[in-house]
């Protein structure tokens, strides 16, 4: 099914409630419905469609069922995150509804310049937004750095789709622009500087475009790459790709060990980021399982977690860090089990080096995690329906770790 | 007639200098109207008059765009603003300054640019080679513009050039849909017009310049 009804459900409500918001006093609910018409428009486009990807240039804006199965959990977890954040003004409510429409397309793009543009949309959207909201060095790096790589994913477009046929210095450029992109998007060593210094400075609704919605688009839209790019190109792509993820893995996870309360969030976020990327490097199926579980895990857990803590909040928070620690069974356990079986066996035992201590220096976090939202400031009392959404992700997420099959099946259609 | 490569090139060259040096509110205008002006001449060549005309209409959006946007966001006093033209973060003082610094990092793209052109064909069956020049140099101003940026003007230059130099690569590599998706890459220029001046229309909002972070 095509994607225009997503893109226009979401580019449509946003207008609305940017214009309307500012003249309304209950603007935290109101804000916080932006996202559902999306939401409702994805569940309506359910039903089928082969899992696509921009890099064949196939063409065409159809959604495909893993596509629209995320769409639609995005749209629910921006809800989440928007009833959980203060209340959010008209510039925020109209990024998060461009960044959504732009990441909808980029998922049902059918070439790979239209994908390019869109990630190359939302990201300089999101980087413009981070600066006006917090003018500082981090947030200007989230301007360069991320745009930067969605322009380099733009500049791969017009050297692909890449065959067998084709002369080798193409295919190893247009697998180094789509690794530099990834990199750049994930936020992976040397140019993960952005997320760390931003995540200081922006917080709640402010990082929802980038965790809820262009990261998941992206992060789906790069999974078939290894299937779809020729010896050539995926040699580049993955040699990029696997030492940096790795990298980025351990560095971000031996961060988070010493981070503060606030800050250990998007520290574990790279972490996860760090082993998707290496997961990208093989085609193992179980590599691209582990990532779309880890995908769904940090969308249920995020809404929460890129709060403010807040003793409000102290009980689902802790769940969501549990959710996260990688003890069976918990999503984050089979999410990150998959993917070092797959690279264990597209690799032997060297990956083992850096995976296994990122997996314990994670599950150390979370316990850190978990000690800490129970010490959290005393905040606002959310109200009702806040606290409500306060415990659906971590319900989700429960639910997903003990079925995780079934799960990745019914959202995503995977399986 | 074949058409005239280093005329093409040259074109290109200056605009992709126009792009690198431009400055000020109405930067991302000037951008716009060099970069479809440096590439329509080449595309028209390669791929016909209608994928020219495509750029100089993005080109000519984008020019008009901006101002319209600029007089419009004057009239919304309800949304904070930032000035996009004064710098995120104030520098120290330096012998080198901000267009020193494109300008090298310009000098850089030129070589690449041009092996870029020369040995990487193009399109999905053909191998042309040697006609990418003039959108592979803009499109690596554009890069070092976004990668040096100091002002939310500069990453407004660098997406539209990025946008209008990837249609026009798009163009000329004969891709799917080549119009329709090479509309969809040239629509960032207006859109990255429309944003510096929505922006520079609320002049009195919020102080670009700010402390560092820590």
């Amino acid at each position: 099914m095509s994607v225009v009804p997503v893109a226009v459900a979401w580019a449509a409500t946003g207008l609305l409630a940017a214009f309307l918001l500012p003249r309304l006093r209950a603007r935290r609910r109101l804000a916080a419905l932006v996202p559902l018409p999306a939401a409702i428009a994805a569940l309506l486009s359910f039903g089928g469609g082969a899992d696509l990807s921009a890099v064949s240039a196939q063409g065409g804006l159809l959604l495909g069922r893993p596509a629209a199965g995320l769409v639609l959990v995005c749209a629910l977890a921006a809800t989440v995150c928007l009833l959980l954040a203060p209340p959010a003004d008209s510039a925020e409510i109209l990024v998060i509804a461009a960044c959504g429409a732009l990441s909808a397309v980029a998922m049902a793009a059918g070439s790979p310049l239209v994908w390019g543009v869109c990630l190359l949309g939302g990201t300089a959207l999101l980087g413009v937004r981070w600066v006006a909201a917090f003018p500082a060095r981090a947030t200007l790096a989230a301007g360069r750095v991320a745009t930067l790589g969605a322009a380099a994913l733009t500049a791969a477009a017009p050297f692909l789709p890449v065959d067998a046929a084709t002369v080798p210095p193409r295919a190893h450029l247009a697998g180094g622009l789509l690794a530099g992109g990834v990199a750049a998007g994930f936020g992976l060593l040397p140019l993960g500087g952005w997320v760390t210094g931003g995540s200081r400075l922006v917080r709640g609704a402010a990082l929802a475009p980038w965790v809820l919605l262009l990261l998941p688009a992206l992060a789906l839209t790069a999974q078939p790459l290894q299937a779809v790019l020729p010896p050539g190109a995926r040699t580049t792509f993955s040699s990029i790709l696997l030492p940096v993820g790795a990298a980025s893995a351990a560095w971000a996870a031996l961060r988070a060990l010493a981070a503060a309360d606030g800050d250990r969030y998007p520290r574990v976020i790279l972490a996860d980021l760090g082993l998707v990327a290496m997961g990208l490097a093989t085609p193992e199926t179980g590599a691209r399982v582990g990532s779309l579980l880890l995908l769904l895990t940090h969308l249920f857990v995020a809404p929460l977690l890129l709060q403010q803590p807040s003793a409000a909040l102290a009980r689902p928070r802790r769940f969501a860090w549990l959710l996260l620690s990688g003890v069976p069974p918990t999503p984050a356990f089979w999410g990150r089990f998959a993917i070092i079986a797959a690279l264990t066996a597209a690799f032997g035992a060297a990956p083992l080096l850096a995976t296994v201590p990122v997996v314990g220096a994670l599950l150390v976090t979370a316990v850190r995690g978990v000690v800490a939202a129970s010490a959290a400031p005393a905040g606002t009392a959310p109200g009702a329906a806040a606290h409500l959404a306060a415990w659906l992700p971590p319900l989700a997420g429960i639910a997903l770790g003990l079925l995780p099959e079934p799960s990745l099946r019914v959202l995503l259609g995977v399986g | 007639m074949g058409a005239n490569e280093p005329l093409l090139a040259g074109v290109g060259f200056v605009a992709a200098v126009l792009v690198s040096l431009v400055d000020g509110r109405n930067a991302v205008t000037w951008t716009c109207l060099a970069a479809g002006l440096g590439l329509a001449p080449a595309v028209a060549s390669v791929y016909g008059a209608d994928g020219a005309l495509l750029l100089l209409a993005a080109a000519a959006a984008g020019a008009v765009a901006g101002p319209l946007s600029r007089v419009s966001a004057r009239r919304v006093r309800w949304m904070a603003g930032i000035d996009p033209v004064v710098p995120v973060v104030a520098g120290a003082d330096s012998l080198f300054g901000p267009r020193s610094i494109r300008i090298a990092a310009g000098v850089m793209v030129l070589p690449a640019a041009s092996w870029v052109s020369f040995n990487i064909p193009l399109g999905s069956t053909s191998t042309v080679t040697g006609v990418l020049f003039p959108a592979a140099v803009i499109w690596g101003c554009a890069a070092m513009r976004l990668l040096t940026a100091r002002t939310l003007v500069d990453i407004a230059v660098g997406v539209a050039a990025v946008g209008l130099a990837a249609a026009a690569a798009w163009l000329m590599s004969g891709g799917s849909d080549s119009l329709a998706n090479a509309a969809a890459a040239a629509a960032l220029a207006p859109a990255a017009a429309i944003t510096a001046g929505w922006l520079g229309g609320h002049r009195g909002g919020i102080p670009a310049s700010a402390p560092a972070a820590p």
